[in-house]
């Protein structure tokens, strides 16, 4: 009996330590994305190459979760919305959207488009969300509990949308311009929708080609990054645009070559990524760079060149999350790579599955 | 004084060798050739009746059997497919007797013929006309998927486009012939099985392991060669087939003989059309919306046609062949984006003149060949992409001379290739070449010495390549060994091979989607290392065991593989790869037991990336397949259960996250064989996937569930002469 006794004691003595370990689930009720106690923050990372959704804890990066959405060549995911703890992933090419348990870590339907591509996605609401179709050239709203799975709603706008932005009452869709063999038809257009009724409250020109990231600023303005056509060597640039008047409220250019995702802080921080530099640090309140082109936020190779960025994130400390492709020609490992708030120096390298491309940061 | 030494030199040696002959036992020597064809036979049995004594043909279909008996003895030859032939033949002490046998096809699938591949001693499986008709097999597809090694995959049903795999390889790096010109597409480099249908065909081989130092370029994983058929005499054939999915069938084959003194003629000529409407129902996957869904624009249809002639004359043999092919077909892509409007048409047009004879010890050939080839592709209103109407016209022009001669038991051969192709396509981009030559020269050899009664054979072979597309010439070394007796054989092989870039990796039109690589290099093997062991005619109380087993081990240096990169645009690039790995088959009769017969394979093939930041199985790549077959007569119908494994493949560079399951499917036939007079046939109903699984070899590429097809094959047997044992000239 004695021995029993003590066994016992142990036994709950382990579990006691095993509950204090900050790798376990800092909420039970949550699970996995509560995550550690010394950091509850969840990085979200679209896999492209993987098709896959990969979630790792940043207070223990080494713990991951991931969601597959099907190997087929169709699935071509690089974006991805989240609200609450549901997340939306458009698959590209195979015109349908996954809309994700996060806390299960379970795909719980799919939403399709008759054909097309999906890009872009943005909730309205916790029941509500609007998705681009990149070819077809319209925007589409579903609801999450709706009876089937095609979305029938839709409305057309400028040619090749892509990223959705909802701020207040109003969903502002940003367009490339392109046709239909992806050149630029003339300058990005952001299409200005009522996000319940889809109607079109008006459109503004980008001043620049091939929009392809834009992102609300902290000053609730809508900052757009001009890509210019993929290898024209045309450095990128930010238009800025005031989301309820439609007016452009400045232009910038000089961001470097084929930039992409943008990100910006609650200091108003934006950062710019591209392929083929890493990330620049832009002050939007001032308008100047904190790192510019000629100094990105890179994890170097050994000739001193950058690894390139497809995408960032800020976490609510200010360190800089980013993501970097691969290279199989050049025989370099995908990344997420992190940076510290402030000093941008290079802390910690995360393999979050192969050819990462959006990142995001969350807390459930 | 000079001229008497020789003299008296001569004399000598001329008292030598009489001596010498006075003191062996007789022997036999000869070569087994199939009928009409002249084609050898590799691994018919000659066997001395009575005396235990037995040996199998070798690959050129040589034998040769030591210590008899003198006097008149009975030996008999028998190869799966072809009608045993008994011959007297008298033997004497000292004296090597050479028999030459020309064994008949065995058109009439009569019950108990083993429906299974040979494989002969340089490894090589061969499938010979009675083989083919009694597999049920509408296309070389289907007659090639169940041997240890191969992989097919097939973009879906019956009549859709199929590619072939040998040892983990790319589809690319496997060489097909027919009748020795290249099918593998000049643009792709990859062979379209389903474009050879099967009435036409006489004899398919499958060369396992790196062939360049035979066939060159492309025969990096293996080579298929394909043979049209010859007539055997005069014959009548017809074949119906109607099944599953729209599917019908219809075959007409006519061929005569005639002996004209010393000249002998003989005609074939072979039609054949099939249609498939190809409309299955197939589970649609969740990211497509779920449900099920009836395949659409899958549908084909297709003809071919044969005419081939010959004439011999003495130990001279002129051959021609035509051969024409349409086909028409939808190409309805991915389910989860089905293209509902996308179209291929084909046509093919070739024909070839050679001529062979053989004068003393040395027998030779030449051959030349021209075809044209067109394919057009398109379709108005693709689900993604701008609407294409792309064509590619390829016209080709070949000749090849070999000499081969016979030196005792040792063989040394020769031969050259030249061929000039010319093409033009609306899919490839501008500044891409419009032609190409090659060049190949070849030796083999093959060194044969019997020491305690173990037969030992080595085997040299070397080729230089040279291509016009590539930069430098290639030389592809091999060296095998063997030794055996009359159960078993063991071989070892050392050799290189190689595969250019294809049109298609280089110049292809650069899209939204695709993006070529013009700086791609030439595959190569460097050194592929095999060793197997062969068992034969093992009796086990009523069975009879035959059973193989290869190990090898052939990485790659720059395999070609696509990926997508960060834009999704896809691209070729160069990546080494490990591959290792085995095969094992076994094949059991049991003739006293409702004429059993028994088959299976099991292969694994370790297909890895050697890369810093790529690692584990290629994706696309089985590691494990495996079949079996179970055959036995009952009631007078021959009933055949027959199952194919392919194991888990990786789609994706994460070796976890979404793999393409793997399928275990079963097919059954029953046939029942009659005859009258000199009309023959048989009645045949099949079941495909009959446990009604889903299954595919690429994602979302699904094939048919349980089908059936129903077919009746109508003949009038060949009317044959005997064919007498002929003495070499060389003879003694």
């Amino acid at each position: 009996m004695k021995t029993l006794y003590r066994s016992t004691a142990l036994l709950l003595s382990a579990l006691a330590v095993a509950a204090c370990n900050g790798d376990d689930p800092f909420d039970p009720q949550l699970g996995f994305v509560s995550g550690t106690r010394d950091n509850p923050q969840i990085g979200l990372v679209v896999n492209s190459t993987d098709k896959a959704l990969t979630l790792f804890q940043l207070g223990n990066p080494a713990e991951k979760r991931q969601i597959p959405f099907g190997a087929s060549t169709v699935v071509t995911p690089v974006g991805l919305s989240v609200r609450g703890t549901q997340a939306l992933v458009p698959l590209g090419n195979a015109a349908s959207v996954a809309l994700i348990d996060l806390p299960t870590q379970r795909i719980t339907r799919f939403f399709q488009f008759p054909k097309g591509n999906a890009t872009g996605s943005a909730f309205v609401s916790d029941t509500v969300a609007l998705v681009s179709n990149l070819i077809d050239d319209y925007v589409g709203r579903l609801t999450l509990g709706q009876a089937g799975n095609v979305i029938t709603q839709t409305v057309n706008v400028a040619p090749a949308p892509g990223t959705i932005i909802v701020t207040g009452n109003r969903a502002l869709v940003v367009s490339g311009n392109l046709d239909e063999n992806f050149k630029p038809l003339g300058n990005g257009v952001v299409t200005a929708l009522d996000p319940n009724t889809l109607q079109v409250l008006g459109t503004v020109q980008t001043g620049g080609r091939n929009p392809q990231g834009a992102a609300l600023g902290s000053d609730g303005l809508l900052y757009v990054i001009n890509s210019e056509p993929f290898g024209s060597g045309v450095p990128g640039s930010v238009t800025i645009i005031d989301p309820s008047t439609l007016q452009v409220r400045g232009h910038i250019s000089g961001f470097g070559d084929f930039p992409g995702g943008i990100t910006i802080d609650r200091n108003g921080l934006a950062y710019v990524s591209g392929f083929n530099f890493g990330t620049l640090v832009w002050n939007t309140k001032t308008r100047t760079f904190v790192r510019g082109p000629d100094n990105p936020v890179c994890a170097k190779l050994a000739d001193g060149s950058c690894r390139g960025a497809f995408d960032n994130a800020v976490d609510a400390n200010g360190t800089l999350y980013q993501t970097f492709f691969g290279s199989r020609s050049k025989n370099l490992n995908p990344y997420v790579f992190v940076y510290a708030p402030g000093t941008f120096a290079l802390t910690d390298s995360i393999a979050a599955g192969a050819g990462p491309t959006a990142i995001e940061i969350q807390r459930f | 004084m000079m001229l008497r030494s020789l003299r008296f030199l001569f004399l000598l040696l001329a008292c030598g060798v009489h001596a010498l002959h006075a003191q062996f036992p007789p022997e036999l020597r000869g070569r087994v050739t199939e009928r009409g064809s002249g084609a050898p036979i590799p691994g018919a049995v000659v066997e001395v009746a009575g005396s235990g004594l037995r040996t199998a043909a070798t690959a050129d279909g040589g034998f040769h059997l030591r210590g008899l008996l003198p006097g008149e003895q009975e030996v008999r030859v028998r190869a799966f497919g072809y009608r045993t032939s008994t011959r007297p033949v008298q033997t004497e002490n000292g004296r090597s007797t050479w028999l030459s046998v020309a064994l008949e096809p065995e058109a009439v699938a009569l019950e108990g013929i083993r429906v299974t591949a040979v494989r002969s001693e340089t490894g090589a499986t061969t499938l010979n006309r009675a083989e083919i008709e009694t597999s049920g097999a509408r296309e070389l597809s289907e007659l090639l998927r169940d041997q240890a090694g191969v992989v097919v995959t097939r973009r879906g049903g019956p009549g859709s486009p199929a590619h072939v795999s040998i040892r983990g390889s790319s589809a690319d790096e496997v060489l097909v012939l027919l009748d020795g010109v290249p099918v593998n597409s000049l643009l792709t480099g990859e062979a379209d099985l389903s474009t050879i249908p099967l009435e036409a065909v006489g004899r398919v081989t499958v060369l396992r392991g790196a062939q360049s130092a035979r066939y060159g370029g492309r025969a990096m994983a293996g080579v298929i060669l394909v043979e049209t058929r010859r007539s055997a005499g005069t014959e009548l054939g017809a074949r119906l087939r109607a099944g599953s999915w729209g599917e019908l069938g219809a075959a007409l084959s006519a061929g005569t003989r005639a002996d004209v003194g010393r000249t002998v003629l003989d005609g074939l000529a072979t039609a054949e059309w099939q249609q498939v409407a190809g409309d299955f129902p197939y589970a649609v996957p969740a990211v497509g919306g779920g449900g099920e869904s009836i395949r659409r624009n899958a549908d084909a249809a297709g003809w071919n046609g044969l005419a081939t002639g010959s004439l011999r004359r003495g130990e001279t043999e002129v051959r021609a062949r035509v051969e024409a092919l349409g086909l028409e077909r939808g190409m309805p892509g991915s389910i989860v984006r089905s293209a509902a409007t996308a179209r291929q048409a084909q046509d093919r047009l070739s024909g070839s003149v050679s001529a062979a004879g053989h004068r003393g010890v040395a027998e030779w050939t030449v051959t030349l060949d021209a075809g044209r080839q067109r394919a057009a592709y398109h379709d108005h209103a693709p689900p993604f992409g701008v609407p294409y109407d792309d064509e590619v016209k390829v016209g080709s022009a070949g000749a090849s001379v070999s000499a081969t001669a016979l030196l005792g038991a040792n063989v040394l051969a020769a031969g050259a290739e030249v061929r000039r192709i010319g093409f033009a396509s609306t899919m490839l981009a501008e500044g891409a070449p419009d032609g190409q030559a090659l060049i190949g020269a070849w030796t083999q050899g093959r060194l044969s010495r019997e020491v305690s009664g173990i037969h030992l054979e080595i085997l040299p072979g070397l080729r230089v390549d040279h291509n016009t597309l590539l930069d430098r010439a290639f030389l592809s070394p091999r060296l095998g060994a063997s030794g055996g007796a009359s159960r078993w054989t063991v071989r070892a092989s050392v050799g290189s091979a190689y595969s250019p870039p294809s049109l298609a990796d280089q110049f292809f039109q650069e899209g939204v989607m695709v993006r070529p690589n013009p700086n791609l290099r030439p595959e190569r093997v460097r050194m592929e290392v095999e060793g197997s062991l062969e068992l034969r005619d093992l009796l086990l109380g009523p069975a009879r065991l035959d059973a193989e087993f290869a190990a090898y081990r052939a990485d790659v240096d720059g395999m070609i593989l696509w990926s997508p990169d960060h834009r999704f645009v896809w691209a070729p690039d160069n990546f080494d790869v490990h591959r290792s790995g085995w095969d094992a088959s076994a094949r059991a009769s049991l003739p006293a037991l409702r004429s059993t017969e028994l088959q299976a394979t099991l292969s694994r093939a370790a297909v890895e990336y050697d890369t810093p930041v790529l690692s584990g199985q290629v994706i696309y790549r089985p590691r494990w397949t495996a079949s079996g077959r179970a055959a036995a007569s009952l009631l007078g119908v021959r009933t055949e259960i027959s199952t194919r494994y392919v194991g888990e493949r990786r789609t994706v560079e994460n070796p976890r996250l979404n793999r393409l399951p793997s399928h275990t499917l079963f097919d059954a036939r029953l046939t029942r064989h009659w005859s009258a007079g000199a009309w023959g046939g048989e009645l045949s109903l099949s079941a495909e996937n009959l446990l009604d699984r889903d299954a595919a070899m690429l994602l979302d590429y699904p094939y048919p569930r349980r089908s059936w097809a129903l077919s009746a094959r109508l003949r009038r047997e060949p009317r044959r002469a005997s064919a007498p044992a002929t003495r070499s000239p060389h003879d003694p």
